[in-house]
C-alpha cells in the first residue's frame, strides 16, 4: 500500500473504485477498536446494509448472537492484529436477519508499526460448502457400502498398477495391501490374461469395445500360494482420460461352484435313481411285451424247421414268409430293449430338437404296456401344428412315463378308464402336453404339496415321481401344473419350449 | 439460465427456515441450497416475520419452540399478512396434540426431530410438484 500511495491520483481513484466496486466480495474497513468506516456496494448488495446506516456502528452487527455471546468480534481482531492477518469461515449476520456461510478475512492496516485499522473482505462461500457437504454424504455412503459389502475390491490406475486393496481383497488372495500395493495387478491371475492385462487395459484406453466394463464376466484368479480359484469380476470405471482409476469388485465363487456343482449332481442321481426304480416297478410288464415277440419268433423258426425237415410241396415263399415274420418279431424286441436301455442310461441334459409325437409315441410305449389289458383306452389328440420341441428327449420322455402310469394307476378301481393325451400350439412360444385321466383325482389336501419331493398319496410312494417331472420340466424353460375338473379326474399338463416358434416370427 | 452448478432453468422455490438452534438451521441452509432450493435462513422468528422480502417466499419452515415466538402464532401472524404459502413445522415436541393445533392454524406438514432431512425433502417435493400440477390454490 506503500507503492500505492505513492501520489499517483489516478490510481488512488482507482483503489477506492475497486473498493466500492469489487464484486461478490464485502469489503469494510474498521477502525482499531472494531467501528465500521467503510463498506463497499457489495456489502450493501449482500448483507443489505445501506453505508448511512451501519458506519459508526461496531461491526458486531454482522455477528449472530452466540458468537457475540462469545466474544469473537473482538477476539477475531486481536488474531488479526497478532498474525497480521487471519481467516476463518463464519456464519454472517445480514440486516433482515438471515444469515450465509462466508469466508472472512481480516487483514490489520499498519503503518509505521502504528495499528490503523482492520481491512474485513467476506465471500458467500454457501454453494462451495452445500456441494461439499453433498459429496462429503456421499463419500461416506460409499465408504459404508464398501465396509459392509463382503465382494473383495481392488482399485487400479490406467496402468494396471494397484492403488487400493480391500480387506476382503487381502483375505481372498492372502496378500496384505502393503505388499501388492504399486504392482501390476496381472499378479493375481493366471495366464492367458496374466500377458495380456495390459493390453486388455490399452485396448480400452484406445477407445475399444469394453470387454468386462460394466459387463462383469466370471474369470479366474491366483492366490498367493499359487492355487487359481473362478470369481465374479465387475469393474467400473471413474476419472478422466489419463488419470482413470477402476475398480474391480469380485465375488470368490468356489464355494457358489462347489455347492452348485454338488446340487447338479444330486440333482442328477436323483433322476436317475427315480428312473431305475420306475424301470423296475415297469419290469414285469415288460417282460411280459418282450415274450410276445420272442414267442412269436420262437414259433416261426419252429414251423420253418420242420417245413425243412420236409420240404416236399412246401412252396418256398412260405419259409421266406415265415422268416421275414420272425426277423420283424425279432426287430420289435430289439426295439424294446433299446427303448429301455436308453431310458435307463443316465443322460446329461442335451437339448436337442424334437418331433414330439415321436416322443409321446415312445414314451406311451414304455408307460403303457399291458394298460389295454387292463381296460384303459387311451385317446390321442395331437395338435398338427405342434410338431417340434426343443427338450432332452429321454428326460421328457420320464416326465411322460410318470404322468402316465399314474394315470392308469389312478383309474385302476374306477368304472370308465380313459387316458386323453393331447398336445396343443399356444401363442406364446410354447407346446402345451397336457395328460387327462378319469381316475380318483387328488385329495384337497395334497393338492398345494403336490409337486414337492416326498408328498404322496400312493401307500408305497417315495413321493419323487411328480417333483422330479417338475424339476425336468422347469430345467426346459417349461411349466407343469395340474387342473381338476369337476367331472373327477385330474390334467396334468406341462408346457415345453416350441422349436418351431422363432420361425413362426421371421415369417 | 444456469450459474453452471445449479439448474436454474425453472423457478427455484422460494423456502424460508427460522429456527434459533444454529446446527439444525444452517445444515438445512447448505442442504437445502444443494437440493436446489432458494434458502434463506433467519436466526429470529421476528427478524423472518420483520422482512418484507419474506412475503415471496413460496414456503416456510419453521421450529416451533422458539425464544421469540412460537411457531403457529409466527404462521398467524404471516397468514394476516397475506401470504398462502405452504409451511412445514418441525420440533423437538411432537405430539398429536400438537400436531392437531399446527394443523389448524395452516400448516401442511409436522415434522419430528431429529430425523427431519428426508421428510423436509419429501415434503418440498411435494410441493413442486403440487405446483406444477396446477391443482395448489396458492400459487407462489
Amino acid at each position: 500500500m506503500d507503492e500505492i500511495a505513492g501520489g499517483n491520483a489516478e490510481l488512488s481513484d482507482l483503489v477506492r473504485l475497486a473498493f466500492a466496486q469489487s464484486a461478490k466480495h464485502v469489503q469494510l474497513i474498521l477502525d482499531p477498536h472494531g467501528k465500521i468506516l467503510a463498506l463497499n456496494g457489495e456489502g450493501h448488495r449482500a448483507d443489505q446494509w445501506a453505508s448511512a446506516e451501519c458506519v459508526g456502528s461496531s461491526h458486531e452487527l454482522f455477528y449472530s448472537s452466540e458468537e457475540m455471546a462469545a466474544g469473537l468480534p473482538d477476539i477475531d481482531l486481536a488474531t488479526a492484529a497478532r498474525e497480521d492477518g487471519y481467516e476463518r469461515d463464519m456464519w454472517r449476520l445480514r440486516r433482515s436477519g438471515t444469515e450465509y456461510l462466508s469466508r472472512m478475512t481480516i487483514t490489520a492496516l499498519r503503518h509505521e508499526n502504528t495499528l490503523h485499522g482492520f481491512h474485513v473482505i467476506a465471500r458467500d462461500i454457501t454453494h462451495e460448502a452445500a456441494i461439499r457437504a453433498v459429496n462429503d454424504t456421499r463419500e461416506q455412503h460409499l465408504q459404508s457400502i464398501l465396509d459392509t459389502v463382503p465382494d473383495a475390491m481392488i482399485v487400479i490406475d490406467e496402468l494396471g498398477l494397484i492403488v487400493s486393496f480391500s480387506a476382503a481383497a487381502q483375505r481372498l488372495f492372502g496378500y496384505e495391501e502393503s505388499e501388492v500395493v504399486g504392482c501390476n495387478v496381472s499378479c493375481l491371475m493366471p495366464a492367458p490374461d496374466k500377458e495380456r492385462h495390459d493390453d486388455y487395459i490399452r485396448h480400452y484406453r484406445e477407445g475399444g469395445e469394453p470387454r468386462i466394463i460394466g459387463i462383469g464376466r466370471t474369470v479366474t484368479g491366483r492366490r498367493r500360494d499359487g492355487t487359481d480359484f473362478p470369481m465374479h469380476l465387475s469393474v467400473g470405471v471413474a476419472g478422466h482420460d489419463g488419470d482413470r482409476v477402476f475398480t474391480g469388485f469380485i465375488r470368490d465363487l468356489s464355494e457358489k461352484e462347489r455347492d452348485d456343482l454338488k446340487m447338479r449332481e444330486l440333482q442328477a442321481e436323483l433322476i436317475h435313481v427315480s428312473r431305475l426304480s420306475a424301470m423296475g416297478t415297469m419290469a414285469s410288464t415288460l417282460a411280459h411285451e418282450l415274450n410276445q415277440p420272442l414267442t412269436a419268433v420262437a414259433n416261426y423258426l419252429e414251423e420253418t424247421r420242420d417245413i425243412l425237415s420236409d420240404p416236399q410241396g412246401t412252396p418256398m415263399a412260405i419259409v421266406q414268409e415265415a422268416l421275414s415274420e420272425a426277423a420283424k418279431e425279432t426287430f420289435r424286441a430289439g426295439f424294446i430293449v433299446r427303448r429301455l436301455r436308453e431310458f435307463v442310461a443316465r443322460g446329461e441334459v442335451d437339448k436337442n430338437v424334437e418331433d414330439l409325437s415321436q416322443v409321446i409315441d415312445d414314451a406311451a410305449q414304455l408307460a403303457l404296456a399291458g394298460a389295454k389289458e387292463r381296460g384303459v383306452r387311451t385317446l390321442v389328440n395331437l395338435d398338427p401344428l405342434a410338431k417340434h420341441v426343443l427338450v432332452d428327449k429321454v428326460q421328457i420322455q420320464q416326465v411322460l412315463v410318470n404322468l402316465l402310469r399314474n394315470a392308469v394307476e389312478a383309474m385302476a378301481s374306477s368304472t370308465v378308464r380313459d387316458l386323453h393325451i393331447a398336445t396343443c400350439k399356444r401363442p406364446d412360444g410354447f407346446i402345451e402336453i397336457s395328460v387327462r385321466d378319469t381316475g380318483s383325482g387328488v385329495a384337497a389336501e395334497i393338492r398345494p404339496r403336490l409337486f414337492e419331493a416326498f408328498v404322496s398319496s400312493k401307500i408305497d410312494g417315495m413321493g419323487l415321481g411328480l417333483s422330479i417331472c417338475r424339476t425336468i420340466v422347469e430345467a426346459h424353460g417349461g411349466r407343469i401344473a395340474a387342473e381338476y375338473p369337476d367331472d373327477g379326474g385330474t390334467i396334468f399338463k406341462f408346457t415345453l419350449i416350441d422349436a418351431n416358434a422363432e420361425e413362426d416370427d421371421e415369417r | 439460465m444456469s450459474d453452471g452448478l445449479i439448474n436454474l432453468d425453472v423457478k427455484r422455490l422460494k423456502v424460508l427456515v427460522t429456527d434459533d438452534e444454529a446446527g439444525i438451521r444452517r445444515s438445512l441452509q447448505l442442504l437445502l441450497h444443494a437440493k436446489g432450493y432458494d434458502a434463506h435462513c433467519y436466526t429470529t422468528a421476528s427478524a423472518l416475520l420483520a422482512d418484507h422480502e419474506a412475503r415471496s417466499a413460496d414456503c416456510i419452515i419453521a421450529d416451533y419452540n422458539m425464544p421469540d415466538i412460537d411457531g403457529l402464532s409466527l404462521l398467524q401472524a404471516l397468514r394476516k399478512t397475506g401470504w398462502h404459502g405452504d409451511a412445514i413445522l418441525i420440533t423437538a415436541y411432537c405430539s398429536d396434540d400438537l400436531t392437531r393445533r399446527a394443523k389448524a392454524c395452516g400448516y401442511a406438514e409436522v415434522i419430528a426431530k431429529p430425523f427431519i432431512r428426508r421428510p423436509i425433502l419429501d415434503a418440498l417435493q411435494r410441493f413442486c410438484e403440487c405446483r406444477q400440477a396446477g391443482d395448489c390454490a396458492h400459487q407462489g
